[in-house]
């Protein structure tokens, strides 16, 4: 037999309204809160992609290149976790440390 | 069970790749473990008749990868996910999503409260607030030619977080769905729907802050190295570009001037000028000094310090005057950072190990089908006997990758180095059994596991034959065999001096017989 539970808050609709319009302050407030740390990580992203470095060229065709050394640096590292963490299988195991039996394997 | 569930439903090592890399780049990633149902809608026949109806695949999980530019915690000095006051998630739907999940029962609101929500759609980027991050992807991504302009979204935060909604001091987990500048009603308003106490979000950082929520970004770090970087490499290039368009460019006296000529430098045609010749000078001197920027390369040398990450690790040719020492210490600094950014990435899949444990409990009381898969894959209930508040106490969770399986490769290129340096070692040419062993670990480090013993034989074969060597070469006079043999069959099976030191009477290589003890 499924188990099935009862969830709703059943709120008023002056409670629903207060709380609703309290998380979306929340959120905004953090949101504008976080905005130079998301400037900094967008910045992060583009230099990751050798986007070009995003400046006023003084002349036409003049160099505007990106050393990509984000990219060298991350993917070297991005590529070494894959291989350590998810090189084998299985990725976790179960280990039953139970005092009142012996440790065993799990089916789990 | 559980290597079942990450294979099949989480789909984790691709979805691992995008966390990691999220890691990197923005030194915090989010990943949530969420519910989700295959159906679709077939057609089949029925008897005579052909008759549509919705079939269910598969009940499970999946782990979705949430931007960190869609996902917000209320503190930042809050480190603990769990202990934040609460944690926000925004989603885009469309309006056909939105009318699934009201009509599942996920949203609770009426359909005239849907008509209210319908004009609110919003086209991605276009709708404000965008932050920089929004517009830095979305840039990078194309995704604006990708068609989301296109389409009319609703974006909703999904909140979860410890409140008191009706301001009685009744602190509880809750989960709200709010949709963003819609403050009427929520989509949804319910206590926390998991079990586990547990907020359904992992939190991936490879480079902690301490007591800071938000993680060191590998990007990041070297992002003032890379900019000088640039700016070098571009000025470089400049000078390089303004020295030729200089060397290129007809430097005539003004008396040569002619009216319809303008004093505007352009590529081969001429300029004019007093005197000449000290610009032919000047282009000179900016060709000397621009070859190339030295500084270059040492920024390089202080990024390889800074990530871990020594050039050959990274494919690039070493350059400079860089000793073996130098890169070696680089490597080693490096492999001990490296190890510890994979013991705080081990730290969110431990994390997530317990959380696919306790919802698969939770899941399989609750859904028949689940349960039915989960019986079938671990061959009997894997619950039987244990309760929820049991679990963590008693089931260990242990991620298996580490850098030792890592370091695999480094191990099979140092063995084969040692095989190089000792295959024609006259001991080991001597003694089978030095070769043996010595054969059985390069094809061990190398993965070469069940069949060592089909390629080269048993350790007691090799044993034998060895035995058989050694008495075959006392037998024809060789006196070290000889006192292998005694050295093996003597009394006690140890020691040495069974042959007759110098200075007594018998003469010294003499082997005594065995049992009997020299004198």
């Amino acid at each position: 037999m499924a188990v099935v539970e009862a969830l709703d808050l059943n709120l008023g609709a002056q409670d629903a309204r207060d709380m609703t319009a309290k998380l979306n302050d929340a959120v905004m407030r953090t949101r504008l809160a976080r905005a130079t740390m998301d400037d900094r990580i967008a910045g992060s992203w583009a230099r990751y992609e050798i986007a070009p470095p995003d400046r006023k060229l003084n002349y036409d065709q003049e160099p505007n290149l990106r050393v990509p050394l984000t990219k060298w640096i991350v993917d070297g590292v991005w590529v070494r976790m894959m291989r350590t963490i998810w090189g084998q299988q299985p990725y976790l195991r179960v280990v039953d440390e139970d005092l009142a039996d012996p440790p065993e394997a799990l089916p789990v | 069970m559980l290597q079942h569930l990450a294979d099949t439903d989480l789909q984790l090592r691709f979805r691992a790749g995008h966390l990691f890399l999220n890691a990197l780049v923005e030194g915090t990633a989010v990943g949530k473990l969420i519910r989700k149902i295959d159906s679709r809608r077939i057609r089949d026949k029925t008897g005579d008749l052909l008759s549509e109806s919705t079939i269910t695949d598969k009940v499970g999980f999946a782990l979705d990868v949430i931007d960190f530019k869609d996902f917000w915690v209320a503190h930042p000095g809050i480190v603990d996910l769990n202990k934040q006051p609460w944690v926000a998630h925004r989603v885009w739907l469309t309006w056909e999503e939105m009318r699934a999940r009201q009509r599942d029962g996920r949203f609770t609101v009426t359909r005239d409260q849907m008509d209210k929500l319908k004009p609110l759609g919003k086209k991605r980027l276009v709708a404000s607030p965008i932050s920089a991050l929004d517009q830095a992807k979305s840039v990078l991504e194309k995704s604006e030619d990708a068609g989301w302009a296109t389409v009319d979204e609703w974006e909703v935060l999904e909140v979860e977080g410890s409140f008191d909604p009706t301001n009685q001091e009744q602190w509880q987990e809750c989960l709200f769905n709010v949709m963003v500048g819609w403050n009427d009603f929520p989509l949804r308003a319910q206590k926390y729907p998991f079990w586990n106490g547990t907020r359904d979000y992992l939190v991936y950082r490879p480079k902690p802050r301490a007591n800071r929520f938000y993680g060191q970004s590998a990007a990041g770090e070297v992002q003032a190295l890379q900019d000088e970087g640039d700016a070098r490499l571009n000025q470089d290039l400049s000078a390089k570009t303004l020295a030729v368009l200089a060397g290129l460019t007809p430097v005539l006296p003004r008396s040569m001037q002619r009216e319809w000529d303008r004093h505007k430098w352009q590529l081969l045609k001429p300029i004019y000028l007093d005197a000449p010749e000290q610009f032919r000078t000047l282009a000179q001197f900016t060709m000397a000094v621009r070859e190339l920027d030295p500084l270059l390369e040492k920024l390089f040398q202080i990024a390889e310090r800074i990530s871990g990450m020594s050039d050959p690790q990274l494919g690039k040719p070493v350059t400079g005057s860089k000793t073996a020492f130098e890169i070696a210490t680089v490597q080693s600094e490096g492999n001990i950072k490296f190890a510890e950014m994979i013991e705080q990435l081990q730290i969110g899949n431990t994390e997530l190990g317990y959380q696919v444990i306790e919802h698969a409990y939770q899941l399989a009381m609750e859904d028949p089908m689940f349960a039915q898969r989960i019986a079938k894959v671990s061959t009997t209930d894997p619950f039987a006997g244990i309760t929820l508040a049991e679990l963590r106490q008693r089931w260990q969770v242990i991620p298996v990758g580490n850098t030792m399986i890592a370091n695999k490769e480094a191990n099979a290129r140092m063995w084969m180095g040692v095989y190089e340096l000792f295959k024609d070692d006259i001991f080991v040419i001597a003694n089978p059994e030095h070769s043996y062993f010595l054969r059985n670990r390069v094809l061990q480090s190398i993965g070469v596991d069940r069949e060592i013993e089909k390629l080269i034989g048993t350790e007691a074969e090799v044993k034998t034959f060895a035995d058989q060597q050694l008495q075959l070469r006392a037998q024809q006079g060789d006196l070290s065999a000889q006192v292998q043999l005694q050295h093996r069959a003597g009394p006690g099976g140890f020691g040495r001096g069974r042959t007759f030191p110098l200075g007594t009477q018998t003469i010294p290589g003499t082997i005594v017989p065995p049992g009997q003890i020299p004198q």
